[in-house]
């Protein structure tokens, strides 16, 4: 009896994971190996795929064109990171008081997140325009500029930071928002009892608690800048002279307009290797020094 | 020591901080209403002579626009109740059923989390193709039908549930599905609704994928469409804003709706993720 | 240490909400009172307005003989315990103790030195490394109550620090909070909704009802000549039986209060005003028998002795001693002194 009713169990739990199981596995486990042993082919995913073995990767340490793109990347989310992340937070902090006209501050900071990357692309790309954009405009009024922006190898990245900082600002707000509501009052009441003004109550009792929401938004963010693709597709194609070209751009190039899926493949692992350990540091450095409340 | 000013210092800042946010946008409606010749002059002309809404029956007509949203509707909702059902059974099946090889089948779906999309793309493109989906509405769908997210999300939730409710249930005669559909569900509007939201904010704006696998204009989603678009009429930037004005026009209006609902879903999921 | 004067003390919140009326009420230096009275009395509202967390309406508070309107919580030389603790989670229980002390730029080496005394006077010194996730209700009660003690201040604030715990922690915690105020001497002002806590802990007791006090005066005054109906009903458990006047050979006009505890079996004594109650329920708790029953229409609890006998349905003759008799006016509902 008791026999019977686990194995209907097991059945059913089978039978319960089966669809999602199935979908995952075929689309999301068999391709992790699949693209690990495509690394290690020269594949043009017409032709029958030809065994390499790790020649992929001595060329990718040796191409110039890929480490530049890592080396982009690693400078666009050394960027992109601590200005959205700490940018949010002194934003949510604003707006957390009891202030007028809050819904009008909180629906302009969140408004942006509901643009999709191509629109904000397109966006940025009528803001930046070098001669006639009101961009330019309004800098030239105060005296600066004009500047080149997505035209400028110089500049090209760091308006692609402003551009993106401009699209995900808001989610980090959120995020912060939520955190800074779940701080208990009678906290922030013992705090001014006993003697802490407001940097100090910031410092010693509300950054703390916070603590779990930053390490998610740096992971995430970090996550999110390694793979950034969409908003540079839309404005610079990877210009002007691959001044913006970053790693998965480089291996969409490869794989999707060269026909090197072998080659992109490798490239992809090396994004894999470099996510990881972000992550992995970060989480192991949160773990050290960030408090989870029960 | 307080500033004696009539309001509060803080508007010093966020006025400013909300212009910028704002500033891209209305400059977006404000182009889409200009002339051709008015959008490429500088300095830029602030105030438009008229309200031409003819770049956007324009624009509609340069391309499919129509068919673009159709495509996505399509996908989008299937891809949120692929989720949702999916999704479900098996968070519930990880939350509370005891099946043989159940801890490791979900450390793995969870590991692929850890695996960024772009490792995944140029053989989940092939898959794609060798089951005849390339360029296909179904190529866009069927990989994204269940989501690990979707199903740690869902384990999570219903973890949190008093098991005794369902057992009460079983005990009343109901089947392990039913139980699901009738008990877990009901009560687990919140996380479904959180799940609905992201997933449809996501397969909505996802814009790599759909252009590895999409190849031809009358299969393009939405974000597919604007890209060519812009690719097609670059520099005709009041035709190409008021393209964009519409493509943005069903999240912004869904987001100012529905902003509590939206701002909630993405904080819970930002708690969980 | 100081006292703490209520002077005219009015809140209102918003339009409408008067969350304390006119409050005049004197605490002594080194007393300890007991704000006591049902939900939404005010007796909370009252104790944040001496912390300084609300400000008063109208009126003023004073602590000795200091003006503190508009003074900052952290100057007024109050401490407080909450009734969630709010222990700062992601500090140990030596930072908690530390951290008021800390804020007053206190020397390190005097900081540890006040930490260890605070600990060993409560009890805690194996517990200064815990985080307070880690420790139980009791527990972090205790460091509470140290993190108040540690700044040595002029006043202390307990607002129901006891209503989160079980009742045998709750009796124990109690006994000690009572030990530590005639250790330390220090004024202390108690807010609880539970009257057992509020006689057994307060030098005196005020007594608060939407706002308003009631009666402010030692426990033994309060239970024994209350000064109106509701502090006659809210005082003592069970609740003092009500019983229109003439039933007991008093006027229409008048409400007669009798104590379940001062029913008696009759005996032939003088001054003795007889009482007949039929008994309905009957509880036995060994120590005492609580007769729940009636006299004529008017329901009635009687406490006799744990071995007195009766059965359901049972005619008592009871009597009250007429000093035992409370005497309100039917109308006004207060204390007509008739002796």
């Amino acid at each position: 009896m008791i026999a019977r009713a686990a194995r209907s169990e097991h059945v059913s739990g089978w039978l319960f994971v089966l669809p999602a199981a199935v979908l995952i596995t075929v689309f999301g486990i068999i391709p992790i190996f699949w693209a690990l042993l495509l690394s290690f082919q020269q594949n043009d995913l017409l032709t029958a795929p030809t065994w390499v073995g790790t020649e992929n990767y001595r060329t990718l340490y040796h191409d110039p064109v890929f480490r530049d793109s890592v080396r982009r990347t690693l400078v666009y989310t050394i960027l992109f990171v601590p200005i959205s992340v700490g940018g949010a937070l002194a934003i949510a902090l604003l707006l957390d008081a009891r202030v007028r006209l809050s819904w009008f501050y909180r629906t302009a900071v969140f408004v942006p997140v509901a643009t999709s990357t191509v629109a904000t692309g397109i966006i940025f790309n009528l803001l930046l325009e070098p001669t006639y954009g009101i961009a330019n405009y309004l800098l030239g009024e105060v005296g600066l500029g004009p500047y080149g922006f997505f035209q400028d190898p110089d500049q090209a990245l760091y308006s692609v930071v402003a551009m993106t900082v401009w699209g995900w600002l808001g989610f980090d707000v959120i995020i912060y928002m939520a955190a800074l509501q779940g701080v208990p009052q009678d906290l922030l009441e013992a705090a001014r009892l006993d003697g802490a003004g407001r940097w100090a109550t910031f410092r010693h009792v509300v950054w703390p608690l916070l603590g779990p929401a930053t390490l998610f938004l740096i992971v995430w963010s970090t996550i999110n800048a390694l793979q950034v693709f969409d908003e540079i597709y839309v404005t610079t194609r990877g210009g002007p002279l691959h001044a913006t070209t970053v790693l998965v751009y480089y291996m969409f190039n490869q794989a999707f307009e060269l026909f090197h899926a072998g080659y992109a493949a490798a490239a992809a692992y090396v994004l894999f290797v470099i996510t990881l350990a972000f992550s992995l540091l970060q989480l192991w450095l949160g773990n050290r020094r960030v408090h989870y409340t029960s | 020591m307080r500033p004696r000013l009539p309001f509060s210092p803080r508007h010093l800042v966020l006025i400013p901080l909300s212009a910028v946010m704002l500033l891209p946008l209305i400059w977006m409606l404000i182009t889409s209403f200009q002339t051709l010749d008015e959008s490429r002059h500088f300095p830029p002309v602030l105030l438009p002579t008229g309200i031409h809404w003819s770049n956007y029956s324009d624009a509609w007509n340069a391309a499919p626009f129509g068919r673009f949203f159709i495509n996505s509707a399509v996908v989008t909702l299937a891809s949120v109740a692929g989720n949702l059902v999916f999704c479900s059974l098996a968070g519930y099946a990880f939350a509370r059923l005891h099946f043989f090889g159940r801890d490791v089948l979900f450390v793995a779906l969870l590991a692929t989390l850890m695996v960024p999309f772009q490792v995944i793309m140029i053989p989940t493109f092939i898959i794609v193709k060798d089951l005849g989906l390339v360029n296909s509405l179904g190529g866009l769908i069927v990989p994204n039908l269940a989501t690990p997210f979707g199903v740690f999300m869902l384990r999570q939730f219903f973890r949190t549930l008093p098991i005794e409710l369902e057992e009460a249930a079983r005990i009343d005669g109901c089947s392990r599905l039913g139980v699901l559909f009738r008990i877990v569900m009901p009560l687990s509007m919140p996380a479904l609704a959180t799940l609905g939201i992201v997933i449809f904010l996501w397969t909505w704006n996802d814009f790599l994928w759909p252009l590895i696998v999409i190849t031809s204009t009358d299969q393009n989603t939405v974000q597919l469409g604007l890209a060519s678009f812009q690719g097609a009429h670059q520099t005709n930037w009041s035709l190409l804003m008021a393209g964009n004005v519409m493509a943005l026009a069903p999240m912004l209006l869904v987001f100012i709706f529905a902003q509590r609902w939206f701002v909630r879903s993405l904080a819970g999921a930002g708690v969980k993720g | 240490m100081a006292g703490v004067t209520f002077d005219g003390v009015t809140k209102r919140f918003g339009d409408d909400v008067v969350a304390v009326d006119a409050l005049d009420l004197e605490v002594v230096d080194g007393e300890l009172v007991v704000l006591v009275g049902p939900s939404g009395c005010g007796k909370s509202t009252a104790l944040r307005m001496v912390a300084g967390l609300d400000e008063p309406s109208e009126g003023t508070i004073r602590i000795g003989e200091r003006d503190v309107g508009g003074v900052s919580p952290a100057a007024r030389d109050v401490a407080m315990v909450f009734q969630s603790y709010a222990l700062y989670p992601h500090m140990t229980v030596a930072k908690n103790l530390a951290f008021p002390l800390e804020r007053r730029h206190m020397k390190k080496d005097d900081v540890r030195r006040r930490v260890a005394e605070v600990s060993a006077m409560l009890g805690l010194d194996e517990l200064l490394r815990r985080k307070p996730a880690q420790l139980s209700g009791g527990q972090r009660q205790r460091v509470a109550m140290g993190r108040a003690l540690s700044r040595d201040p002029a006043v202390f604030l307990l607002d129901e620090p006891l209503s989160n715990l079980d009742a045998a922690l709750r009796n124990e915690l109690r006994a000690e909070l009572k030990r530590l105020h005639a250790q330390v001497g220090t004024t202390m002002i108690f807010v609880t909704h539970d009257q057992v806590e509020a006689m057994t802990l307060g030098d005196r007791i005020a007594v608060l009802d939407r706002g308003r006090l009631q009666q402010f005066s030692t426990p033994d005054e309060v239970y024994r000549r209350p000064c109106n109906l509701f502090v006659a009903r809210f005082v003592g458990s069970p609740s003092m039986n009500l019983l229109p006047g003439p039933v007991l050979g008093l006027g229409s006009d008048v409400l007669a209060g009798v104590r379940p505890e001062a029913l008696h079996p009759a005996v032939e004594a003088d001054g003795d005003l007889p009482l007949e109650v039929t008994a309905e329920v009957v509880e036995p708790l060994g120590s005492d028998v609580f007769v729940h029953g009636r006299h004529g229409e008017h329901a009635m609890v009687a406490r006799l002795a744990g071995n007195a006998q009766v059965a359901p349905g049972e005619v008592l003759s009871l009597a009250v001693r007429r000093g035992d008799v409370h005497v309100f006016d039917a109308a006004t509902e207060q204390r007509r002194d008739s002796d």
